[in-house]
């Protein structure tokens, strides 16, 4: 079994993972208009940044790194590991940490191109190094389901035996190129971003990181090495989380373009690998990004999955309030889909008054027809009659990366013998 | 072209296998035709940029960033060469191959000739082409569309070690079981803007080259490679992490608490940093393509299999940043004699 032991996220709306979500509950927005770029240069005039600048039109390499630092200090203080200051001998130095990105620090490229600041790595390792001692990181640049492919990466080596605690994360910060080039081939610009509305005119960008710490808690997958000895204090329960399942695939159609099929492929995979049906799935956070291709293909494929199980998980899609954090989305999306599970609250879909067709009779919170936002009943109760709930997060991106993840709050209470309950049992 | 380096059959490791059986190997390499010649320690002859048109045809190519046609190259030639790719397409299931890539430059040009023109002329002056190519694994997905490799697709661009992380991420999505055959790529590109960072960053000398090339190898768990009849040209071996060069490779080397016989040390060092080693030859594979920095492991892993090809060779150990491999034959009588311990020692 794979525990989420502590998380950290950080986003427009808000500097911690707390302030995030209380933020995408009350419905507040990050969206403003450019902070950091030259607003002559678009058309789209808004993004949702992390205000860090220091000023309008001012811009310095490097914010990616800062912000995924302070996300993963979050995440391991919330496990119970003490990360210690930048620069000490640190408990974490010898966590690996995988870092999901859709550009990495290529916004510094861009700035040592035009004469503005020096040349400075791509990769995070420097600043992982820099502040907890890390030695191994590895920066998985892919699209924006990259976060979750990492994600995938620390389940397989949990599962392997290779290590008992494995750090992952997601960061993202805009860089002019893609901003202007999906600017570019979008045929209106958008001034909000409404995922599955009718009528979204598409994407916005935005920025934000966020952490988990994972942990290996019993017995190895198939082919896998048992799990070494606890060498670190288990985290406080209130974090403890279950990962129940990451799937990946790739659509190999198109270089943008989502596949419904792919999508669906996924999704059905992911729950096939936690042992669970649709049914057995309280929550959904969907990818939403707005765009009329990924928010119809989505849709398609929620529909199809979900509609035979009603009546269906309560949907809902961040990105109308954080705005499209590329890489980091998925992972994004996870952190405040464990907080729903805790709190028993989904944030509504903002900007939401009428859907497409794609995605009628689902049910999305906040959206029409007086969509809830409270969790119903939960679909599962423990041995020790506690109720369990189960998220599902999606995140495809450009090349038909595809990934969804299913998680589980709490862990649910053993029956008899120590052994993880049978999955879906209620 | 296609690189046969190998045609022995697989019959077992002989070594512990910690990862995979490379089973294909291809080259887009200017002035290279096989892994022997990236062991000669010298540059290799004049020759012109790679043309990927020349290799794959124009279909296909249009509007695609110099990396990804590079890597296109070199991922056709490992895919025939593995017998993953015949005359019809694919001869297994696409969803079981997947695509790890491991790059440096590869986005560079694109975003910063994206960011210049929208300062010259505006969001009005760039193509709409180049939006894929904004993001930089458009190399692997390109490679994952060309061919319908539908499985695991992702990109390292995690400086010197992504080569080899790259490959040790293959053996660990195989050992997963979360795909059979994982195509691994490195490439870099030499393209201005690229250039001009690497200098930037201290990584490519005044007067020095820098790759302009790809290397691809197919990594398969033994067993499916065995049942596929596959030729099977190397072992994916140990692999390290660790602060620096000199840890990662002490970890590689360090006497295995694993079950059996005492790891074979290496007979060959591929790494691009001065070392002393008794015994044991050493080379660096960029003096022949040029500082190969993301790709530089893939480019090491080619040619430790062709030296793993030539008869009763040992071991070969590559070390690219902080990380470190070893390469081990795939099959034949081990050598009743090694080289001796290789006494490694960074010289300042």
């Amino acid at each position: 079994m794979i525990t989420i032991e502590g998380t950290g996220a950080l986003a427009s709306v808000g500097r911690d993972r707390d302030a995030v979500f209380d933020a995408l509950l009350a419905g507040r927005t990050g969206r403003a208009r450019l902070r950091g770029f030259p607003a002559r240069a678009f058309r789209a005039q808004h993004a949702y940044e992390v205000d860090d600048r220091g000023g309008t039109g001012l811009d310095r390499p490097g914010r990616a790194s800062a912000w995924l630092v302070a996300a993963v200090r979050a995440a391991l203080r919330d496990a119970g590991l003490e990360p210690g200051d930048a620069g000490s001998e640190s408990a974490a130095a010898d966590l690996p940490v995988i870092v999901g990105t859709g550009l990495g620090e290529l916004r510094g490229v861009e700035l040592w191109h035009a004469g503005q600041a020096p040349a400075q790595e791509l990769d995070f390792g420097a600043a992982l190094r820099r502040e907890f001692g890390t030695t191994v990181s590895y920066t998985v640049t892919n699209a924006c389901s990259a976060s979750l492919y990492a994600l995938a990466m620390a389940e397989d080596l949990l599962m392997l035996g290779e290590h008992d605690t494995v750090v992952v994360a997601g960061v993202d910060s805009i860089t002019t190129s893609m901003y202007g080039l999906l600017d570019r081939v979008q045929l209106e610009p958008p001034e909000a971003l409404v995922p599955f509305g009718r009528g979204r005119k598409g994407v916005l960008m935005g920025e934000g990181a966020a952490a988990v710490v994972l942990r290996r808690r019993d017995t190895p997958g198939p082919g896998g090495q048992p799990a070494p000895a606890p060498t670190r204090p288990l985290a406080r329960p209130r974090s403890v989380a279950r990962l129940r399942s990451v799937a990946l695939s790739c659509d190999a159609r198109h270089p943008t373009a989502p596949d419904a099929k792919g999508i669906e492929l996924t999704m059905r995979d992911a729950q096939a690998r936690a042992g669970l049906t649709p049914s057995d799935i309280d929550v959904v956070y969907a990818h939403g990004t707005g765009t009329p291709l990924n928010d119809e293909a989505e849709g398609r494929a929620l529909a199809s999955v979900f509609r035979p199980a009603p009546p269906g998980p309560t949907i809902t899609a961040i990105k109308s309030m954080t705005g499209h954090t590329s890489g980091g989305s998925g992972l994004l999306s996870l952190v405040m889909a464990l907080e729903s599970l805790r709190r028993g609250e989904v944030p509504p879909v903002g900007g939401l008054a009428e859907v497409i067709d794609e995605v009628a009779g689902l049910r999305f919170a906040g959206g029409p027809g007086g969509g809830e936002t409270r969790l119903g009943p939960p679909v599962a109760i423990d041995a020790g009659g506690r109720p369990v709930r189960r998220a599902q997060i999606d995140a495809f991106g450009f090349g038909g990366v595809n990934a969804v993840a299913v998680v589980e709050y709490p862990v649910p209470e053993p029956a008899g013998s120590g052994r993880p309950l049978p999955a879906g049992v209620g | 072209m296609v690189t046969r380096v190998a045609t022995a059959r697989w019959s077992g490791p002989a070594t512990r296998p910690a990862g995979g059986v490379v089973t294909g190997v291809g080259l887009a390499l200017p002035g290279i035709d096989s892994g022997l010649e990236l062991l000669a320690g010298a540059p290799a002859r004049p020759a012109p940029p790679i043309d990927p048109a020349a290799r794959l045809g124009r279909k296909g190519l249009r509007y695609k960033d110099r990396a990804s046609v590079l890597a296109l190259c070199a991922a056709a030639d490992a895919l025939r060469a593995a017998g993953l790719l015949g005359e019809l397409g694919l001869t297994v299931a696409g969803e079981r191959i997947g695509v790890v890539a491991a790059t440096e430059t590869g986005p560079i040009q694109t975003v910063c000739a994206a960011s210049a023109t929208l300062e010259e002329q505006t969001v009005t002056g760039l193509s709409p082409m180049d939006l894929p190519n904004a993001s930089p694994n458009v190399i692997a997905s390109t490679i994952a569309i060309r061919f319908g490799l539908r499985g695991v697709t992702m990109l390292f661009t995690n400086g010197p070690s992504s080569g080899l992380d790259a490959l040790r991420w293959a053996a660990t999505l195989l050992a997963a079981r979360r795909l059979d055959h994982v195509l691994v790529v490195g490439v870099e590109v030499a393209e201005p803007a690229a250039t001009d960072w690497l200098r930037a960053r201290g990584l490519l000398a005044d007067g020095g080259r820098a790759l302009d090339g790809a290397v691809a190898v197919v990594v398969e768990a033994a067993p499916t490679a065995l049942r596929r009849g596959a030729p099977a040209l190397g072992v994916i071996g140990r692999y390290a992490r660790r602060a620096d060069a000199e840890s990662a490779t002490a970890a590689v080397l360090a006497d295995s608490t694993e079950p059996g016989p005492p790891p074979r040390p290496p007979d060959l060092i591929l790494t691009d940093r001065p070392l002393r080693a008794n015994g044991t030859i050493i080379r660096d594979v960029g003096a022949a393509v040029g500082v190969a920095v993301g790709a530089l492991g893939v480019v090491q892993c080619a040619a430790a299999l062709s030296w793993l090809a030539e008869g009763d060779a040992g071991p070969v150990l590559a070390v690219s940043g902080p990380a470190a491999m070893m390469m081990l034959p795939a099959a034949g009588p081990r050598s009743a004699a090694g080289s001796g311990t290789a006494v490694l020692a960074g010289v300042p």
